[in-house]
């Protein structure tokens, strides 16, 4: 035993000490086969240079918390590739270096290769955060065989898409939308062609919202049409949408894909007999706006905490050559990869100098993409980041969400009024058919939409504001004098203190103490648990409550917190948010109880009947016990599929059961009751194992003596099962209350939040309960403050609950 | 107890609803992780797999950290579980069988820790965690759990009900008082034993947002943080997700298969002691 503990100890400590003297690089990739690629290409840049470059991918859900995480904890990779808003969002707490000003000469060279129009969004002032790579923009690919059966052309401006996707609707096809389907970030690609974003800065660095500007919603409607007012069958299909693709039925086919640069590899690969086709066009202008192309992506940054700038700087450029991303290109395009068709965002390989790489025999079948490309590539730009948008940004996000809900449930009603299914009315809409209907639709949501708008305008305002108070603080006071910061001690390192000296004391108490002095091995077997229990639980409680008192951010150091008194727990209070977050949880709390609890007692119960092959029986009933709240839900999370494509609408359809299918995760309807089905189905175990072990102490007699008096079964269940189980009542009630309120993973998993960046907590965030609004403000939106208030606030809550279940159930039980 | 045939008939439906029900996810799971990549491109639904393959286990481990991730659960979960099983029972056997000065007031403060709901720790334990340096490495995920005030209290209900005159025997043969825990309480104490280290173990196993929030670097990850990076990973590749939740809950199942008497034992006395 004790050679396999040295042998594990020992092989931890090999395995963390040997990535201790190369460069870290942590790439946002997704993709496992992309971490292979820049591992590739690290081996060569160590040939070159000597510099050894350890490859990270990160997930596109996570990947800003894991940044903002290792940037706090002083231990940020040395470089990153992050999405677009990463060099603004770490750049203005103090986490990156800034280029420009670190490596003039050189940050000057590489700028050079670069559409400058692309570059404000990673700029403050004359800083320069990051260099972007990667571009990510909207085409549409579409079926040419079909598009000439039908007689359509594939659409150049809106009007023509909008009447391009009627037509392929009245005869019954769909179209696909994929990852930018729902997405806040890619409003401006709708709202700019109008000449509007959501959020400004003018001249005087004043910031403006537009969200009450006729143009800008104009532009969201489009999205809106596009998004939500149509068959389509939703986003994240991966394969299947390919094959859909592919397909030639009308009722099933979707010869039409808008967004899907990336998906061209993959369409290659799945489906080879439809190759030529197919085609690509440009993202279609706005008829009264302008042609604007806004780019997606991803940025390489440098870290301020590195101790190898210059290396990481190195390897940035070294990332930013032809050489290499041409490199990247080609392996993405040979193993016909999503994306499968890079989109450098060095001006090189789009002007004449690229002409040769294009001129490769294998990149025939990508020339249209390459040249619809190249003219996007001519008018991509980017804005500047806006302080405090990330906030502002959800709420506009949630309001999308809701839109989503009310636009579903719109065309639901309007289905049911026709007879109809909402596949048939699109397809109704289509022919031009119920017109009135179709009107009424679009001018009802863009009231809607209008009224939600101004509505939520006050409160954005109120988070910009606050936003900008912090950043002045922040960079007047605080950037300026990081050092200093670091070093001031603050109230975490002096109850650090505070702790030693008391462990000295007690030590010294011990020691000295001739009474206590003989107790001495009594208190050397509880030191370990006593010391953990002052170190893991009392002193990080104190420290929580500390700072819900403060508002602390923290990349930047803990003596940066700044007392505000009770204003996070006001604000917490008056803004609604703990309130509404309670709600949810009491709502899933009461969801999820009394059905688990019934549904295990039955359970419990029909096992107690000591069916034949008992065994059997306990285990197939019992075994969600052991598995993860992780896998399980992942596992849902492909059975809730929100579509007729979907595997449990598939079931429910077949059993006539349903006749629409449900919109389970998209829906704020749904998806905290999707969340709550999945929880009754992986608790009923525990709590019928729990159960069955009471029953099994009720005197068989007693059964027996009620059987013979003729009781009939609820009699039995409320006189000898419910009273004989009333300490398990208590124990599965009391920590089913406690566990429900704390309910996170299954959550976090369910609302894709792995995946997706800047998925909420669920569809306008209606997922969002307690612990989850916990976690967003600690480990999202960084506000430490905040999150522990509402900590507090819960513990608070939890406590009280507690304490009155013990006293409802106290009275007439054992002394439990 | 005699039951009519139409009851006993009953019994089954029911019970074969019943498990049918809560196994389809499984079944689900199974089904998916089977599949080519190719025929998830055929559109409809399957409710079958025609051709099973093992291609998605292939593509799961090529990526590379499963099997990294396995090791570092493994690690993980049993440098806990020995921790917890020496240190809590110890604790346990101080609070059940010494008499020293403060002795109820400190477990009484040891068990209030259990009120303190995991939420509220959250931020400050991450800022303590970087002030200790101990981010990004397994210390948090062990140290903590091995002494958590659950154990020492299931430890001393268990270790209290140990009469008193088999310690003395031990004693009076001059057996130092560690040899008397080492030799008298725990291998009286295998049934403690068991559900301690059977709770511990699934406890760390399945944990998911302490990983989230501690780890940075994807090598160090333990199982379910890497099951929740998979619809990111392989994004739409359904079957290379199920064949990840294959490998993650077919351990602890067959585990469960095994050891289902004291799994179940464990579990049902968890929270059913005596106090």
């Amino acid at each position: 035993m004790r050679r396999v503990l040295l042998l594990l100890a020992t092989s931890y400590l090999l395995a963390t000490a040997s990535l201790a003297q190369t460069l870290r690089f942590w790439a946002v990739t997704g993709s496992a086969d992309d971490s292979t690629m820049y591992k590739e290409i690290g081996a060569d840049f160590e040939k070159k240079t000597g510099i050894k470059v350890d490859v990270s991918p990160l997930a596109w859900g996570n990947f800003e918390s894991k940044y903002f995480t290792a940037m706090a904890a002083g231990m940020p990779p040395d470089a990153g590739a992050t999405n677009l808003g990463g060099p603004f969002n770490y750049g203005t707490v103090g986490g990156l270096v800034d280029l420009r000003g670190t490596f003039p000469a050189e940050s000057k060279e590489l700028e050079s290769k670069l559409n400058p129009a692309m570059l404000p969004m990673f700029s403050v002032g004359k800083k320069l955060y990051g260099i972007p790579t990667d571009v990510g923009i909207l085409v549409l690919v579409y079926r040419k065989d079909i598009f000439e059966r039908l007689g359509i052309k594939p659409p150049a401006t809106w009007n023509e898409l909008n009447a391009t996707i009627a037509k392929l609707e009245a005869n019954h096809y769909r179209y696909y939308y994929n990852w930018t389907l729902g997405a806040q970030w890619a409003l401006n690609m709708y709202t700019m062609p109008y000449g509007v974003s959501g959020i400004e800065v003018d001249a005087s660095g004043k910031t403006k919202l537009n969200w009450n500007e006729p143009n800008y919603q104009k532009g969201v409607l489009q999205a809106l049409n596009l998004w939500y007012m149509h068959d389509s069958p939703g986003k994240d299909l991966g394969s299947r949408a390919i094959g859909l693709f592919a397909s030639d039925k009308p009722g099933e086919g979707m010869p039409l894909i808008i967004d899907l640069f990336s998906m061209d590899g993959q369409i290659r690969k799945l489906a080879p007999q439809i190759d030529g086709k197919w085609g690509v066009v440009a993202w279609p202008t706005a008829e009264t706006g302008k042609p604007f192309h806004v780019m997606g992506g991803i940025t390489y940054v440098v870290f301020r905490k590195s101790k190898h700038q210059r290396e990481a700087f190195e390897w940035v450029k070294y990332l930013s050559s032809q050489e290499v991303q041409e490199k990247i290109f080609l392996n993405r395009y040979r193993r016909k990869a999503d994306p499968g068709f890079t989109i450098p965002a060095i001006t090189s390989f789009w002007n004449a100098e690229g002409a040769n790489f294009w001129k490769r025999e294998e990149l025939k079948p990508v020339q249209e993409l390459k040249n619809v490309v190249a003219e996007v590539y001519k008018s991509l730009g980017t804005t500047p980041q806006v302080q405090g948008s990330t906030e502002v940004t959800k709420l506009e996000s949630n309001m999308l969400d809701s839109m989503k809900t009310w636009i579903d449930d719109t065309i639901a009603g309007l289905a049911t009024k026709q007879g109809t299914t909402r596949s048939e009315l699109m397809s109704a809409f289509g022919r031009g058919e119920f017109a009135a209907d179709r009107a009424s639709l679009y001018a009802e949501t863009a009231a809607k939409l209008k009224e939600n708008y101004a509505s939520l305008l006050p409160k954005a305002e109120q988070l910009l504001s606050e936003a900008e108070g912090r950043q002045a603080r922040r960079t007047s006071t605080v950037l300026g004098h990081l050092d200093e910061f670091e070093k001031a001690s603050s109230v975490l390192t002096l109850l650090e203190r505070a702790l030693v000296v008391a462990a000295i004391l007690v030590v010294g108490a011990v020691a000295f103490k001739p009474k206590l002095r003989k107790h001495a091995l009594s208190y050397l077997y509880i030191a370990f648990p006593v010391l953990v229990a002052a170190v893991f639980v009392f002193l990080p409680a104190l420290t929580a409550l500390y700072l819900s008192f403060t508002e602390y951010h923290p990349v930047l150091p803990l003596s940066t917190a700044q007392w505000t008194g009770i204003s996070n727990y006001r604000e917490s209070i008056q803004s609604g948010e703990i309130g509404s977050s309670l709600a949810k949880s009491l709502y899933y709390v009461l969801g999820t109880l009394p059905i688990g609890i019934a549904l295990a007692l039955g359970c419990a119960l029909l096992l107690n009947a000591r069916p034949r092959g008992e065994h059997v029986w306990r285990f197939l009933f019992f075994s969600p016990l052991v598995t993860s709240a992780i896998s399980v839900a992942l596992i849902f999370s492909q059975l809730f599929l929100g579509t007729k494509d979907g595997w449990l609408n598939t079931i429910l359809a077949k059993l006539h059961l349903t006749t629409e299918p449900i919109a389970f995760l998209t829906s704020e309807h749904t998806f905290l009751k999707c969340v709550m089905i999945l929880a009754i189905w992986h608790g009923i175990a525990f709590t019928s194992v729990v159960f069955l072990a009471g029953l099994q102490q009720i005197p068989a007699s007693l059964f027996e003596a009620a059987h013979l008096d003729g009781a009939p079964p609820w009699v039995r269940l409320k006189k000898i099962v419910l009273p004989g189980i009333r300490p398990q009542m208590l124990f599965v009630t009391t920590l089913g209350v406690i566990g429900s309120f704390q309910v996170f993973e299954t959550i976090f998993l369910l609302a894709n939040k792995s995946a997706d960046a800047g998925a909420r907590f669920g569809p306008n965030d209606s997922g969002l309960t307690t612990v989850p609004l916990i976690f967003h403000q600690g480990f999202e939106s960084l506000e430490m403050g905040k999150s522990s208030a509402n900590a507090y606030i819960l513990f608070a809550i939890i406590l009280t609950l507690t304490a009155i279940q013990i006293k409802f159930f106290q009275p007439e039980g054992s002394q439990a | 107890m005699k039951q009519r045939r139409s009851e006993r008939i009953g019994l089954y439906v029911l019970l074969t609803l019943g498990a049918a029900t809560l196994a389809l996810p499984f079944y689900y799971m199974v089904v998916m992780a089977l599949r080519s990549n190719e025929s998830l491109a055929v559109p409809g639904i399957q409710l079958t797999t025609q051709h099973p393959t093992l291609q998605p286990f292939v593509d799961l481990f090529d990526g590379g950290l499963i099997l990294q991730a396995t090791m570092n659960s493994i690690l993980v979960g049993g440098l806990t579980t020995l921790g917890t099983l020496f240190f809590c029972t110890l604790a346990g056997y101080a609070f059940a069988k010494h008499r020293f000065p403060g002795r109820d007031t400190l477990f009484l403060i040891l068990l209030s820790t259990m009120m303190v709901p995991g939420a509220v720790l959250l931020v400050p334990g991450f800022l303590l965690l970087r002030d200790l340096g101990w981010l990004d490495t397994f210390l948090p995920l062990i140290v903590p759990s091995m002494a958590g005030a659950f154990g020492v209290f299931l430890s001393r209900q268990f270790i209290s009900a140990i009469p008193e005159s088999l310690l003395e025997c031990a004693r009076m043969e001059g057996a130092h008082d560690f040899r008397v825990y080492r030799s008298v309480i725990l291998p009286l104490s295998k049934p403690l034993l068991a559900t301690l280290g059977i709770l511990t173990f699934l406890g760390s196993w399945n944990n998911f947002i302490g990983p989230l929030i501690v780890l940075l670097d994807e090598k160090k990850y333990t199982l379910p943080l890497v099951i929740a990076m998979l619809q990111g990973r392989f994004p739409g590749k359904e079957n290379v997700q199920m064949a990840g939740a294959v490998i993650s809950i077919t351990p602890v199942v067959i585990l469960f298969l095994i050891f289902q008497k004291q799994i179940i034992a464990s579990l049902a006395s968890s929270g059913l002691k005596e106090a």
